[in-house]
């Protein structure tokens, strides 16, 4: 029965069990085989050139989308001016999709409103008890302070004024004869189950000249960018700017993007894509086996502020994706820099210029990428190459052909990470799919499982030559992760794909919402100028209606 | 798979044996008990070929060095191999495990638990909660409890679950009933929100707030009852209120101690714990070994002998064993002997060969008093399942729990798939 007796390691393993790129995971969302897909090795050829990485524009729907666990936590601790916000757990557990957590179809079901209800309840405990003064200077059991205190708390919890039965629903749960605070709390657990509280409403309003689209509302469009470039509910100052139809004109919206991008939230927020996109927030996740090199969870931490660093630098600099892989300057602090050879100095980040040293340029240099995409004994080529064919070209990789043992061979004789890989990538199994990715990882070889340069393995010195087989212009030659790294800055996939995680991340939609996005996209175009075009694209200020009506 | 075709995979010999009396278009109904709990053990797929007891036989079964501790009880188990899952289960992302229904199915397919908690329901089972799914690891993608074709998020934390279980239980009769009114008028307040907002929607959002009206709808009914059972005594059968464990492995293992104390109070009648997650979970066990990643590292970089994976292996046997320690120390929550007298242990997979990814050698682990519903040996029960489909050990826990409609799994099948296994019962 078994299709291959003599075990053989199929080293996509590690990172092709998981499904594939194919978007949010479903039963059916597995790619049909292909014609000749069989029992045995699946070599599906990499995606034919594309002259004009664009595609056919869509738009999606009007819906909701329910707060993820670290809007919940941001929102909270905005509203009260303070850290300490109890913390939600797993009050609202994320879909994972496509490496990110902002998936639009993640609902509240099951045990979830007990889970919701139960945290409301420990955080209105906790205002109330903590932070009433955060939220209120009147505290009698009035008219005029429960008001003052519906809508402040329900205009940032709304994230638009409340008026009207629902303003008259709250104030009703104030009992006359208690006191203040037992109404406020009252209040405040009500709000948190909200679901306008829980959902951000994306339904938008009529347009009279199409009747086939709604625009979002000037509330929906303040909630939409601050979640967008804070991960957090929109400030007062947005809500200001909505409720004065200041989002209306680009310019507007142009003025709110320049005054967010330089919230204390920003960096975060948006340091977070950069972390899905190159799947390193798994990073706390990796097992490392202290024979190969101990990994702290504090190293850890300073791994990823260096390429948070990196990524938001480019950013601020106005840096295209080019640089994002080709940086000959890194951010590191002084943990890190021990880590790496270099002087150390405190626990701020300091600005270190690579020529001279063993690491190499752009992100591809990074320890958290390199420490993730690693096994817990040592290096990954395959992982690492998947990396790049997955995550940096959009490319798919098949799971691992059935009957194939995918565990490392014996390795007697081997010296080093090469040679294993190496002398499977020969083997007719497995060669298909390993000529895609190991030659790719074989370029950063030089870095060990937890990202440390090696000069040699087991008394061999490295070799990083290695190659990117079927691109645009055939198979292309790598002499280390320079090489890789340049081809990667020119790549028009990998703009075409950067494109698309970018507009996966801030929509959370399935479709073609980046097209906005890829005109004229080159290597230098600057990335912060691609978040301008996601906030004036199409789908973030207006939605489809299905029967025009 | 038809009646035919079986009989070409094992050869027209094994015809004869009686083992082919299970393929029989009768219903096999259980003459004894039936189980009034279930726990789900679940785990990921394994090294068939080291995982299992080569040379048992129906009234022995041989450990190997990978299920050795499970020793400890063999006079209770039956284990069930080499059941096939005809392609439903042969990677880690198929749903097939508790399903039967594989990668690419589009029908509103439920899974085990979630099928026999919709009969239990149905038929008049009063407990708070219909289900729980415990364990995971809340950072991957879920994928092995399903209602309606969507996938259900596991409670992952054991602090959430406890919480979610038993907090508030112990406080003083009046306190927690002005409590639970409190809620339920907040949750009032909440339902007339999602109505009103449903009218705004299209179909695929009303869908999403359908799922949380009804979320909201299933709260206020156990609060209900909690509110008629002020004065029961739930405090007396809660644990300690528990820290999370630090890693999902650790984590799951409190959670069958929260599940054990939730049967014990009489919560829910069905609760699947999932151990690990198929993708990813990071362990650092020192019994286990070198720190690692259970898919990358234990099913995908353990070469030969694979030291780690057959430790992972040893310590999911012991806390199978614990587990069931721990029922036979409970007393039922009616007084009739323990809660080992009434439950359905079992321990599932989501597939067969994790290693080489293989999901025709599923295999089960069955034990419990069950109501008497198990049919056992002093040495131990195997059953060699012959390739039979893995639905139908599936089917058997629907059995086992005294639910007599079978419509439970994939039509397609066939006949032979849509009955519980012959054998088993008692």
């Amino acid at each position: 029965m078994r299709a291959w007796p003599i075990a053989l390691a199929a080293l996509l393993a590690a990172t092709a069990c998981e499904g594939g790129e194919g978007g949010p995971w479903r039963p059916g969302n597995r790619p049909p085989p292909a014609p000749g897909e069989d029992a045995g090795v699946v070599v599906r050829p990499p995606p034919p050139p594309r002259d004009t990485p664009r595609c056919e524009p869509t738009i999606g729907r009007p819906m909701l989308r329910r707060l993820t666990s670290t809007q919940l936590r941001n929102t909270l601790e905005d509203l009260f001016d303070s850290p300490d916000v109890p913390d939600p757990g797993g009050t609202l557990v994320d879909p994972v999709t496509r490496g990110y957590d902002t998936d639009a179809r993640a609902s509240i079901r099951d045990l979830g409103a007990e889970q919701i209800m139960l945290y409301a309840e420990r955080v209105a405990a906790w205002g109330v008890e903590e932070r009433l003064e955060a939220l209120t200077s009147c505290t009698a059991n009035t008219p005029i302070c429960r008001i003052q205190l519906i809508r402040t708390v329900g205009r940032r919890l709304y994230r638009r004024p409340i008026e009207g039965e629902t303003l008259l629903a709250y104030d009703s749960m104030f009992d006359p004869d208690t006191d203040f605070a037992s109404g406020a709390e009252i209040v405040l657990r009500t709000m948190l189950q909200s679901p306008h509280f829980l959902y951000r409403m994306e339904i938008g309003e009529p347009v009279d000249s199409d009747p086939s689209r709604v625009r979002l509302t000037d509330y929906e469009l303040a909630t939409e960018l601050a979640f967008l470039l804070t991960n957090s509910s929109p400030d007062d100052e947005l809500l200001d700017a909505a409720g004065a139809g200041a989002l209306r004109t680009d310019d507007g919206l142009d003025a709110q993007v320049d005054r967010l991008l330089e919230h204390p939230r920003a960096p975060e927020a948006l340091a977070r894509f950069a972390r899905q996109w190159l799947g390193i927030d798994e990073l706390y996740d990796r097992p490392k086996d202290p024979a190969a090199g101990e990994l702290p969870d504090a190293l850890r931490a300073s791994m990823l502020r260096e390429t948070d660093a990196l990524f938001l630098d480019v950013l601020e600099s106005g840096g295209g994706l080019a640089r994002l892989f080709e940086a000959r300057h890194t951010h590191v602090d002084g943990r890190l820099a021990s880590f790496y050879g270099w002087p150390a100095g405190g626990d701020e980040l300091t600005r270190v210029e690579l020529d001279g040293t063993d690491r190499p340029p752009g992100v591809l240099g990074h320890a958290s990428l390199l420490a993730t995409h690693a096994r817990a004994d040592g290096s990954s080529p395959t992982q690492r190459g998947a990396l790049v064919r997955r995550r940096i070209l959009c490319e798919s990789l098949p799971p691992p052909p059935p009957d194939v043992d995918t565990t490392l061979p014996d390795t007697s004789g081997a010296r080093t990470t090469r040679e294993r890989y190496a002398r499977h990538s020969t083997d007719e199994a497995c060669a298909g799919c390993h000529a895609r990715t190991d030659p790719i990882g074989f370029a950063l070889e030089h870095f060990d499982g937890i990202g440390r340069f090696r000069a040699e393995e087991n008394g061999v010195p490295i070799d990083d030559s290695g190659a990117i087989v079927g691109t645009r212009d055939g198979d292309v030659p790598l002499d280390g992760p320079e090489s890789l790294s340049g081809y990667l800055a020119r790549s028009p996939e990998a703009r075409a794909c950067f494109a698309e995680h970018l507009a996966y991340w801030a929509f959370g939609v399935e479709g073609c919402t980046y097209d906005d996005l890829t005109a004229d996209f080159d290597a230098d175009t600057p990335l912060i100028e691609l978040l301008r075009r996601l906030v004036h694209s199409a789908h973030f200020r207006e939605r489809a209606v299905a029967d025009g009506g | 798979m038809r009646r035919r075709d079986f009989a070409k995979k094992v050869g027209l010999a094994a015809l004869a044996s009686p083992f082919l009396s299970l393929l029989s278009d009768g219903p096999v109904r259980a003459d004894g008990g039936r189980a009034k709990y279930l726990l789900f053990f679940f785990t990921s797929g394994t090294d068939s070929a080291r995982w299992t007891p080569a040379g048992s036989t129906e009234n022995e079964i041989r450990f190997s060095a990978m299920n050795e501790p499970l020793a400890a009880m063999r006079e209770d188990l039956v284990i069930v191999e080499n059941l096939d899952s005809f392609g439903t289960a042969d990677e880690h992302f198929d749903p097939g495990g508790l399903t039967g229904y594989g990668m690419g199915a589009t029908a509103p397919f439920d899974s085990v638990d979630q099928f026999i908690a919709s009969r239990l329901g149905a038929a008049g089972a009063r407990t708070p909660f219909p289900y729980l799914l415990l364990g995971g690891n809340p950072t991957q993608t879920p994928s092995t409890f399903f209602r309606g074709g969507e996938p259900l998020v596991p409670i992952a934390s054991p602090v959430d679950a406890f919480n979610v279980l038993f907090a508030g239980a112990s406080l003083p009769p009046q306190e927690a009933s002005d409590l639970l009114r409190r809620r339920r008028s907040t949750l009032d307040h909440v339902s007339g929100e999602l109505r009103a907002l449903e009218s705004r929607l299209g179909p695929e959002e009303r869908a999403k707030l359908d799922l949380h009206a009804e979320s909201v709808r299933a709260l206020e009914e156990r609060l209900r009852l909690r509110l008629d059972d002020i004065g029961t005594d739930v405090a007396a059968c809660a644990p300690p209120a528990p820290a999370d464990g630090a890693q999902p492995l650790l984590d799951a293992q409190i959670d069958l101690d929260l599940a054990v104390h939730a049967l014990r109070c009489d919560l829910t009648r069905v609760i699947a714990v999932q151990i690990g997650h198929h993708q990813r979970t990071p362990i650092d066990v020192p019994e286990i070994g070198a720190p690692g990643d259970w898919h990358d590292d234990l099913l995908h970089g353990d070469p030969e002998p694979r030291t780690r994976l057959l430790a992972l292996e040893r310590w999911l046997a012991s806390r199978f064993v614990d587990t069931a320690d721990a029922l036979k120390a409970a007393p039922a929550p009616d007084g009739m002997g323990t809660l080992w007298d009434q439950t359905l242990l079992v321990w599932a997979r989501d597939m067969g060969d994790g290693v080489i990814h293989r999901g025709d050698d599923m295999r089960f682990v069955f034990t419990g008093g069950a109501g008497g519903f198990l049919r056992k040996s002093p040495l131990g029960r195997y059953l060699d399942g012959r390739g039979q489909h893995h639905q139908r050990a599936l089917l058997s826990c629907v059995e086992a729990m005294g639910i007599t409609d079978l419509s439970f799994g994939n039509p397609s099948a066939g006949t032979d798939g849509r009955l519980p296994l012959g054998g088993l019962a008692a």
